[in-house]
């Protein structure tokens, strides 16, 4: 059953009372909140996703709650709960579904260590896998938003998942997260797109959650083998430049942007090892996202056996 | 054992050794030659650390979680607070460091780390030496046209003395040079100001 | 009293290559390292056995063409490297 199949009210009621079971890829969450934007963002980008069953295991209960006192009526605040324990310093109410969106994502880099984890979008065409780690600002979100509209299939736009056992990467596919100018340039890129209601003020700026398409998660237990390691960079006004780089720096620079390379020890070093071991790297500048298509289409085409 | 020339290798060669005598050759046939091997050892070596980049605040909650989502880290370490405040919070005239309601303007204050000073209609390009020539205050209230002004304003007050910021990394005079530095340093101090200096809300 | 080098007994390396650059992995500490193909050599050298340092120059001249001085240079620099990070460390000989 997935969740479009039950009636908003009871959505609703479900995240009001003993929580909305969630599966999405590899990870059962179940979601408690009684704040509207809850129900609203989920049942708008999460219409897609199976509910669990009433039995399962949960990997990770989540609460956003409203603040106490007066930060129920005024000034109101939304506060990510985890196992009942408040982590993090409050936000306002108005950025609750972001906020259960990066409480989704923490849950994993925290404790999913039965994988190496990256800080990366990552997206997949015939078995072969793009690993795009980057930090904020350039651009990473913005690309693989466009390139899963243009043939490619999103494993995830934040958190790759390594196997620790093959090096292979675990769909995680969720909505991805745009802000400022990208929202807008999704939207033209993208006629029809669904997103979440636009958050302003936020510390990233104004943000919106970007709808993974349907056909999507009907393959997010099909997972994909590394191929390309792409680095890439938003750079105003540019000419697409894909220019190969040293597998030896990607290494370390995969490192720096893993959330548990250093938790994992020898293990992380010999899965990311082979995760370099199977792909190309390459750095990537760009402006156009037509530009970054035909790059990425070129890149599959191309490629050697 | 004779270190003044290379060694001869012992018998017998068992597969620990071979895989050695592998690397050595591989190590060899990779080496390059006169000024190839003295670039090789000028460029510094690069090395991965551990990265403990949460702040946690008093009370042991961590800092913004959205930051703590744009850094990958792999471990924790305790750190002293750290916490500045969000563009938003300042869009209140009222927060700003050295408010005085009965003076105008309303918030005068030094340039902490240098010299002269600012106020809520000091424009942003007179202070920061381009981007928008409307006020700081324009710069916080209105987001849309000042997207970067608007974040590095929150910045300059959060670096200014008498702001609610606690122990904040920056000066005001040290935000206005990240900003005037331009190139990769503004890029890289804005993501980071962005990511890890607007703590509260 | 001459000072020899070598790994320092706790360092436990692992080794990844591809083409001309070096990665390696101290399990003992976690940390990881890119090398050149000269620093690799070197450090191959003194997981053989602690050395002294006319004897990496030597190896390294040998190997590269560099004039025996200049290698003597280099092979103070990468010494002073491997000490910095934690790898190497003198020893009376």
């Amino acid at each position: 059953m997935i969740l479009s199949e039950l009636a908003v009210a009871s959505v609703k009621q479900q995240l009001r009372s003993d929580g909305l079971k969630l599966q999405i890829g590899p990870f059962t969450y179940r979601l408690i909140s009684a704040i509207d934007a809850i129900t609203e963002g989920l049942v708008k980008l999460y219409s897609d996703y199976p509910l669990a069953p009433a039995n399962s295991f949960i990997d990770y209960p989540i609460t956003i709650s409203r603040g106490s006192g007066l930060h129920r009526w005024t000034r109101r605040q939304a506060i990510f709960e985890f196992d009942g324990k408040a982590v993090f310093i409050p936000l306002p109410e108005s950025h609750a579904f972001p906020l259960l969106e990066w409480s989704m994502n923490w849950c994993v880099s925290m404790h999913a260590h039965h994988y190496l984890i990256l800080h990366s979008a990552v997206i997949e065409r015939e078995g072969c896998a793009v690993i795009m780690p980057a930090p904020p600002g350039s651009g990473k979100s913005t690309l693989c938003a466009g390139l899963v509209h243009r043939g490619w299939r999103l494993l995830s736009d934040e958190l790759a998942l390594i196997s620790l056992t093959d090096a292979s990467i675990t769909p995680f596919g969720r909505p991805i997260s745009l802000k400022n100018q990208s929202i807008d340039i999704i939207r033209d890129f993208v006629p029809g797109s669904v997103f979440s209601r636009v958050v302003h003020d936020t510390s990233k700026g104004s943000v919106a959650l970007l709808k993974v398409p349907s056909e999507h998660l009907l393959r997010i237990h099909e997972t994909a083998k590394p191929r390309w390691i792409i680095f890439p960079k938003y750079v105003a006004g540019s000419a697409p430049q894909l220019t190969p780089r040293s597998r030896a720096n990607s290494m370390l620079e995969l490192g720096r942007n893993s959330f548990n390379y250093m938790v994992l020890g020898r293990t992380g070093f010999e899965v990311l090892t082979r995760v370099v071991d199977a792909s190309e790297c390459f750095d990537f500048q760009y402006s156009q996202l037509e530009d970054a298509v035909k790059v990425f289409d070129d890149l599959v085409s191309q490629r050697q056996a | 054992m004779n270190n003044t020339q290379p060694e001869s290798f012992p018998e017998p060669i068992d597969a620990a050794r071979l895989a050695v005598l592998a690397r050595r050759r591989m190590l060899l046939a990779s080496l390059g030659k006169g000024s190839a091997v003295v670039a090789a050892v000028a460029a510094p070596m690069q090395s991965l650390a551990a990265i403990g980049t949460l702040a946690n605040t008093a009370d042991g909650k961590r800092c913004t979680i959205s930051g703590n989502m744009s850094a990958a880290h792999s471990t924790g370490n305790n750190l002293p607070t750290c916490a500045g405040w969000s563009p938003g919070y300042y869009k209140t005239l009222s927060h700003w460091p050295k408010y005085d309601a009965g003076n105008t303007p309303n918030a005068v204050n030094a340039i902490n780390g240098g010299s002269g000073s600012f106020n809520e209609a000091t424009p942003f390009s007179t202070l920061f030496g381009d981007g928008s020539s409307d006020s700081l205050l324009t710069c916080l209230v209105d987001t849309n046209t000042h997207q970067e002004e608007f974040h590095w304003t929150a910045a300059l007050l959060n670096g200014t003395v008498g702001s609610p910021a606690q122990n904040y990394p920056y000066t005001a005079q040290q935000i206005i040079d990240l900003y005037k530095a331009g190139g990769d340093t503004r890029i890289k101090a804005y993501a980071f100001l962005i990511d890890f200096m607007e703590t509260h809300t | 009293m001459s000072v020899e080098y070598q790994v320092r007994p706790v360092v436990q390396l692992h080794w990844a290559s591809w083409d001309d650059d070096y990665v390696v992995f101290d399990e003992t500490s976690g940390q990881t390292h890119q090398l050149d193909a000269v620093r690799a050599y070197v450090l191959d050298l003194l997981i053989e056995a602690p050395r002294l340092i006319p004897y990496l120059a030597g190896a390294l001249s040998q190997s590269t063409s560099v004039p025996a001085s200049e290698a003597a240079e280099l092979i103070e620099v990468v010494i002073n490297d491997f000490q910095t990070i934690g790898l190497v460390e003198a020893i009376a000989s």
